[in-house]
C-alpha cells in the first residue's frame, strides 16, 4: 500500500493531505509543542511535526495518545512486571509515519533497525510506567520499547530482545 | 452352522493386525518422543532466552568505562561535564541492575566471584548515586575519591564479564551438547525408523505381490466361474438366508424375463415363486433357517412350479443346494423350464397312448371280426353238413365237397387270426390238465398221417430217453403248437420222412423240460429266412407259397404259445435238406392215475336213448344247425329264442339236456344258467352246456361258476355233440358206466393199412368200406341171426372183417360179439344198437377221409 502510494500519488502535500483525512482534525498536520523536557524525537518520513521536520514528545503529549498496559515477563526482570504506555502503531499514527523501517536509538547509542510492521495492535508498546512508577534511566528509563513477550511466543527471539531497546530517545523513519 | 475352519483364521488375521499396530506403535513412540524433544530443544533456540549475554556483559564494562572517562573529564574540567557524568553513571548502573535482575543472568548468580564482583559493585553504585543525586560541590569535591574507587572495580567487573562468559559458553555447549545428542538419537532412531519401514516394505511388497497373485488366481476362477454361470443353459440364481437374490445368470434373465440388474437385490421368493405357493416356500425356509429342516436342499432334481416376470407360471426341475461363501451361507439353484420336455413328454406319451389304443383297437376289431365270421361260418359249415345226407347227384355232392374244404380252411384262418389277436391282447391263459404226452402226440401222429401218406412220407416218432408218462400242462396250446409243425413238415415234404423226437432235456424238482423235434427231409428254409419265419404273416417264397395254403400267422401262434407256457420254440435248417424245428416246453410231472384216470373216460359212449333237448340260442341259423343235427340223432327238441324264454320254458318242463348260447340280448347265458339253476323248476337240476365261440380257462371257470356242466365250442359239429353225449349221463347208462367200452376206431390198424396202400387206393377202398358196411348195418339191422341164417352170418363176419382192416373196432366187436352168439347156438335179435355205433364210426371215418383228401 505504501509502495503504490509512492508510485501512485508522491509528494508531501498528498501524503499529507491524505493522513490529515485518516487522522481526523485532531492532528491536522501538526502536532501540539511540547511543553517540558523532550523525552522522544521521531524524525525522518513523517507527516506530523511539532518542530521543523521533527515530532517532539514530552511525558504529557505521549500522555494524549491511547495509554496501553500489558503485563508481561521480560528476560531483563524479575516477575510478571505491568508496562504502560503508547503503542508503537499509535505513536507511528500519530507522527504520519511514511516509511518501512523505524531506526531507533537509545540515550547510550544503542541503535537498532525495527520494521514499522512491528506497529501492530497488541504488540509493541512504548513503555513509560513499570510497575506504576515513571522509569529513570538507571532502571532502564524514562522510554522502554517493550513487546508482550508470554503473549506470543514469536516475541521469544534474539530478534526481539535486540528490538526491546530501554532507554529510548530516538526513532527516524526511513524507506 | 458351525464355522470351526473359519476361526482359527480370522484370528490369525486379527493377530497379524494387532501385531503390525503394535509395531508401528512401538517404532512410532520412540520417534514421536524425540521429535517431540528436538522440537522442544529448537523452541528453546528460538526461544532464546538469552539475548546476547557476552555482548550485554561486555557493554557493562564499556558503560564503565564511559562512567570512568567523564569522571577523569569532571575531574578536569568540572563545568559543563557533570550531566554526562550523571547521565553515564545512570546508564551503567542500569547495566549493573539489569545484570543483578535479569533472568537470562540468574545463571551466574551463584558464581563466587560474580557474586562478590556484584556485591562490590552495587555497594560503590549505591554510595555513589547519592552523591550524584546530591548537588554539584559535593560531587565535584568527591570526584577524586569516586574515581579511585572505581578504579578498584576495574578488576571486579572484568571477572563478572570473563566468568559470565564462561559460564554461558558452557552452558551454550551443554545445550549444544544436548541438541546434538538429540539429533543423533533422532537420527538413530530415524535410521532405525527407515530401516524397519524399507523392511515392513519389502514385507508388504511381498504381500501385495502375494496378494496380487491370490487375486490372480481368484479372478481367474472367479472369470470361469462367471463364465460357467453365465453360459449355463440352466438358470442358475444365488440368494443369500435372507432369500436375496445376489447372483442371477443370463439364462436366468432369458427364462424368468427379469434383467440381471432389477433381479439382483430382490427376494427370490417374490421374483420366481408363484402365489400360491410362495407361503410355503417361506415356511420351508423358515424352518431350514431355525432347525436346519432340509426340504428341497439337496434332494437332487426336483420338479416344481415357477414363475415368469410376465405372471405366467411354468414347470422347471430345480436343483438347490446349500454353500458356505466365507462365513455366509448361500444357496444355489440351477433351474431348468421344462416346459418343452414336458410337452415332448406328453406328446410322446399321448403318441405312444395312441398307439396303443390304436394296437388294442386293431387288435380288438381283428377278435370281433373272427368272431363274427365264425358265426356265418358256423352255419355254412352246420347246411353243408346237412346236406350231406340228402339226395345228390355226384356232380352236387363234388361241389358240395369243394365248398366244405373252402369252408373249413376258412375257418381255420378265422380261428388263426383269432387266436394270434387274443393271444395279443393279452387274454391268453394257461390252463393246467393232466395228460400223457405220448398220447397226445400219437394223436397228431394219426390225424397227420393220412396227409403224410398221400405225399409218400413216412412220419414217425421216437422217445429218446425216459420221458414222463404223465405231465401237466396245458395240453390244448403244446397240442396245437406240434400240429402246426408236424402239419407243416408234411405239407413240405414229399416223398420223404417226418421224424418227431421226444426227449427230456432238463429236470427241476418236478418240472420236466421236454424237447420235442419235428424234422423232416423237405424243401427246407433258406437260412435267410430262419429268423423271420416265426413273424406274423410270413409265407415264404414262391415255391412255399404254392405248396402252402395259410395265413402264414400258424408259426407266430406257435412261437407265442410256447413263450405263453414259458417255452420256446426255434428252427434249425439247410434249404433243400429239410428242417429241424424244436419246441422246449416245461412241463410239470404228475402222478399216473390221474391221467389214465381221464383217458380211460368213455369219451365215446353213445346216448342211446333219445332225449329231451332245450336249445336257447339268439342266433337262427345257429339254431336252426344245432336243432337239425340233433333232430337227426334223434332227440326231441325244443328252442327258446333268448335267455328269457329259455328259462321260463325250463320252469315250464324238465329236460335232459339244455344248449345255452352265451352271449344273447337282454340275458346272457350266464345269467340264464344261474336263475335256472336258482330256480325250483323241473329242470333247475339238467345238464347245461355252454355253446361258445371260445372256451378259455377263465371262461370255462365262469361257465362253472354259473352252474353250466360243459362246454361246446361253435361251430357245432354232429361229431361235436356226439363227443359231448357219449361223456353225457343218459337215462340208460347212469348208474353202470361201462368200464370198459372197446375204443371207436383202431387207428394202428387203420394206419397200417393206410402206409400198405398208396394213398388214393386207400381213400378209394376206405369210402367203399363206407358204403358196404352202410348196406351192411342197413341189412342186419331188424333181423334175425342164427346158425339157421347163414347168409346174415356170412354177412356178419364179412363186415367185422372189413371193420378189423379198417381199424372199426367197436363195430367189429359188435359184430364179433353177434356172431360169436350165433356159433354158440344162440338166436341173436339185432336191434338198433348197431346203428348209432356205426354213425358215430362212420363220422370219424368220414373226418379221417377229408383229412386225407384235404
Amino acid at each position: 500500500m505504501n509502495f503504490e502510494m509512492r508510485i501512485g500519488m508522491g509528494g508531501i502535500l498528498k501524503a499529507f493531505v491524505l493522513c490529515s483525512l485518516m487522522c481526523g482534525g485532531a492532528f491536522a498536520g501538526t502536532l501540539p509543542t511540547p511543553q517540558s523536557d523532550i523525552l522522544l524525537t521521531v524524525e525522518g518520513d513523517i507527516a506530523n511535526t511539532n518542530t521543523e521536520g521533527r515530532a517532539e514528545f514530552d511525558m504529557a503529549l505521549l500522555q494524549t495518545l491511547p495509554t496501553v498496559t500489558i503485563r508481561t515477563n521480560t528476560i531483563w526482570t524479575e516477575g510478571v512486571q505491568e508496562f504502560r504506555g503508547v503503542q508503537l502503531s499509535d505513536l507511528l499514527e500519530a507522527v504520519g509515519a511514511q516509511g518501512d523501517m523505524i531506526y531507533a536509538t537509545a540515550v547510550n547509542d544503542y541503535a537498532i533497525e525495527i520494521p514499522v510492521t512491528d506497529g501492530v495492535d497488541g504488540g509493541p508498546i512504548i513503555a513509560y510506567q513499570q510497575n506504576g512508577q515513571e522509569m529513570s534511566v538507571r532502571t532502564q528509563g524514562p522510554l522502554w520499547l517493550v513487546y508482550p513477550y508470554d503473549s506470543n511466543a514469536d516475541y521469544q527471539s534474539e530478534v526481539i530482545y535486540s528490538r526491546s531497546i530501554w532507554q529510548l530517545v530516538r526513532m527516524e523513519i526511513t524507506d | 452352522m458351525t464355522h470351526g475352519t473359519e476361526k482359527p483364521t480370522s484370528y490369525l488375521r486379527e493377530l497379524r493386525g494387532i501385531t503390525l499396530l503394535l509395531a508401528l506403535a512401538i517404532f512410532l513412540t520412540p520417534i514421536l518422543y524425540l521429535a517431540r524433544d528436538v522440537k522442544s530443544q529448537l523452541e528453546l533456540l528460538a526461544a532464546s532466552r538469552s539475548d546476547n549475554v557476552q555482548w550485554s556483559l561486555s557493554q557493562v564494562e564499556l558503560e564503565y568505562y564511559r562512567y570512568e572517562n567523564n569522571l577523569l573529564m569532571a575531574l578536569e574540567m568540572p563545568d559543563g561535564t557533570l550531566d554526562e557524568l550523571r547521565r553515564s553513571f545512570d546508564i551503567f548502573y542500569s547495566r549493573i541492575q539489569i545484570v543483578k535482575r535479569g533472568d537470562i543472568y540468574s545463571s551466574i548468580h551463584g558464581e563466587p566471584q560474580i557474586a562478590e564482583a556484584l556485591t562490590s559493585v552495587t555497594t560503590y553504585l549505591d554510595s555513589t548515586a547519592r552523591l550524584m543525586d546530591g548537588d554539584d560541590p559535593a560531587l565535584v569535591a568527591a570526584l577524586p575519591e569516586l574515581l579511585t574507587h572505581a578504579q578498584t572495580l576495574r578488576a571486579q567487573l572484568r571477572a563478572i564479564s570473563l566468568r559470565g562468559i564462561m559460564v554461558f559458553a558452557a552452558r551454550s555447549d551443554a545445550q549444544r551438547e544436548d541438541i546434538s545428542q538429540t539429533l543423533l538419537r533422532l537420527a538413530a532412531g530415524t535410521l532405525f525408523l527407515i530401516f524397519t519401514l524399507t523392511a515392513l516394505l519389502l514385507w508388504l511388497i511381498h504381500l501385495f505381490r502375494l496378494n496380487a497373485r491370490r487375486e490372480q488366481q481368484l479372478k481367474r476362477s472367479s472369470q470361469q466361474t462367471e463364465a460357467i454361470v453365465a453360459t449355463s443353459l440352466d438358470a442358475v440364481i444365488v440368494a443369500n438366508r435372507s432369500g436375496q437374490v445376489i447372483e442371477f445368470n443370463g439364462a436366468a434373465e432369458k427364462i424368468f424375463g427379469y434383467a440381471r440388474a432389477e433381479a439382483i437385490g430382490q427376494p427370490m421368493h417374490e421374483l420366481i415363486i408363484p402365489d400360491g405357493l410362495r407361503a410355503q416356500h417361506l415356511e420351508a425356509m423358515r424352518r431350514y433357517l431355525s432347525t436346519g429342516e432340509k426340504h428341497y436342499l439337496g434332494a437332487g432334481r426336483i420338479r416344481l412350479q415357477a414363475k415368469r416376470k410376465s405372471g405366467a407360471v411354468f414347470p422347471v426341475e430345480v436343483s438347490v443346494s446349500s454353500v458356505l461363501a466365507g462365513k455366509d451361507e448361500i444357496f444355489v439353484s440351477y433351474i431348468r423350464d421344462i416346459t418343452k420336455s414336458l410337452e415332448r413328454e406328453e406328446a410322446l406319451q399321448k403318441a405312444r397312448d395312441d398307439a396303443l389304443v390304436g394296437e388294442r383297437a386293431k387288435t380288438q376289431f381283428l377278435a370281433v371280426m373272427s368272431h363274427e365270421m365264425r358265426t356265418p361260418l358256423n352255419g355254412l359249415l352246420g347246411t353243408l353238413e346237412l346236406m350231406d345226407d340228402t339226395a345228390l347227384t355226384p356232380q352236387q355232392r363234388k361241389y358240395l365237397d369243394t365248398m366244405r374244404v373252402s369252408g373249413r380252411l376258412l375257418l381255420h384262418h378265422v380261428n388263426d387270426v383269432l387266436q394270434i389277436s387274443r393271444s395279443d391282447s393279452g387274454s391268453e391263459t394257461l390252463s393246467e390238465t393232466p395228460f400223457e404226452i405220448d398220447t397226445t402226440v400219437a394223436e397228431i401222429v394219426e390225424s397227420q398221417r393220412a396227409l403224410a401218406h398221400r405225399n409218400g412220407n413216412i412220419i414217425r416218432t421216437e422217445r429218446i430217453g425216459t420221458l414222463p408218462r404223465s405231465v401237466s400242462g396245458d395240453e390244448r396250446k403244446l397240442r396245437q403248437i406240434l400240429l402246426n409243425l408236424v402239419g407243416n413238415a408234411v405239407k413240405f415234404t414229399k416223398d420223404g420222412a417226418i421224424t418227431i423226437e421226444i426227449e427230456r432235456v432238463g429236470q427241476v424238482q418236478d418240472v420236466a423240460m421236454i424237447e420235442f423235434r419235428v424234422i423232416d427231409t423237405g424243401i427246407g428254409i433258406a437260412e435267410a429266412d430262419l429268423t423271420r419265419i416265426f413273424d406274423d404273416f410270413v409265407t415264404l417264397d414262391t415255391t412255399y407259397g404254392r405248396r402252402a395254403e395259410g395265413t402264414g400267422l400258424g408259426l407266430g401262434i406257435a412261437r407265442r404259445y410256447a413263450e405263453t407256457m414259458g417255452g420256446e420254440v426255434g428252427v434249425e435248417s439247410e434249404e433243400g435238406e429239410g428242417c429241424a424245428f424244436w419246441l422246449r416246453v416245461p412241463l410239470t410231472e404228475v402222478a399216473d392215475a390221474v391221467a389214465s384216470e381221464q383217458a380211460d373216460e368213455p369219451v365215446t359212449q353213445l346216448a342211446t336213448k333219445p332225449l329231451d333237448i332245450l336249445i336257447v340260442e339268439d342266433n337262427e341259423i345257429n339254431r336252426f344247425v344245432l336243432r337239425e343235427m340233433l333232430l337227426k340223432m334223434g332227440h326231441r327238441v325244443i328252442e327258446a329264442h333268448n335267455g328269457r324264454d329259455g328259462v321260463e320254458e325250463a320252469a315250464y318242463r324238465h329236460y335232459d339236456v339244455i344248449f345255452m348260447d352265451i352271449s344273447m340280448p337282454q340275458m346272457d347265458g350266464f345269467e340264464a344258467t344261474r336263475a335256472i339253476r336258482s330256480g325250483s323248476g323241473p329242470s333247475r337240476a339238467t345238464r347245461i352246456v355252454a355253446v361258445t365261440a371260445h372256451a378259455l380257462p377263465s371262461e370255462v371257470a365262469q361257465f362253472e361258476a354259473a352252474g353250466m356242466n360243459d362246454w361246446i365250442i361253435k361251430p357245432v359239429s354232429g361229431q361235436k355233440l356226439r363227443a359231448l353225449f357219449g361223456a353225457l349221463p343218459t337215462a340208460t347208462a347212469r348208474g353202470k358206466v361201462p368200464s370198459s367200452a372197446p375204443r371207436l376206431l383202431d387207428h394202428d390198424a387203420l394206419q397200417e393199412l393206410r402206409e400198405s396202400l398208396p394213398p388214393g387206393s386207400f381213400i378209394k377202398l376206405l369210402k367203399s368200406f363206407i358204403v358196404e358196411t352202410d348196406i351192411a348195418v342197413a341189412t342186419l339191422t331188424g333181423r334175425v341171426a342164427t346158425t339157421a341164417t347163414p347168409e346174415a352170418l356170412s354177412l356178419i363176419h364179412q363186415t367185422a372183417g372189413a371193420c378189423g382192416t379198417f381199424g372199426a373196432e367197436r363195430l367189429r366187436k359188435a359184430l364179433s360179439s353177434i356172431e360169436a352168439r350165433c356159433k354158440g347156438g344162440e338166436t341173436v335179435e339185432i336191434d338198433g344198437k348197431l346203428i348209432p355205433i356205426w354213425d358215430e364210426t362212420r363220422t370219424a371215418l368220414k373226418a379221417l377221409l377229408e383229412d386225407a383228401t384235404a
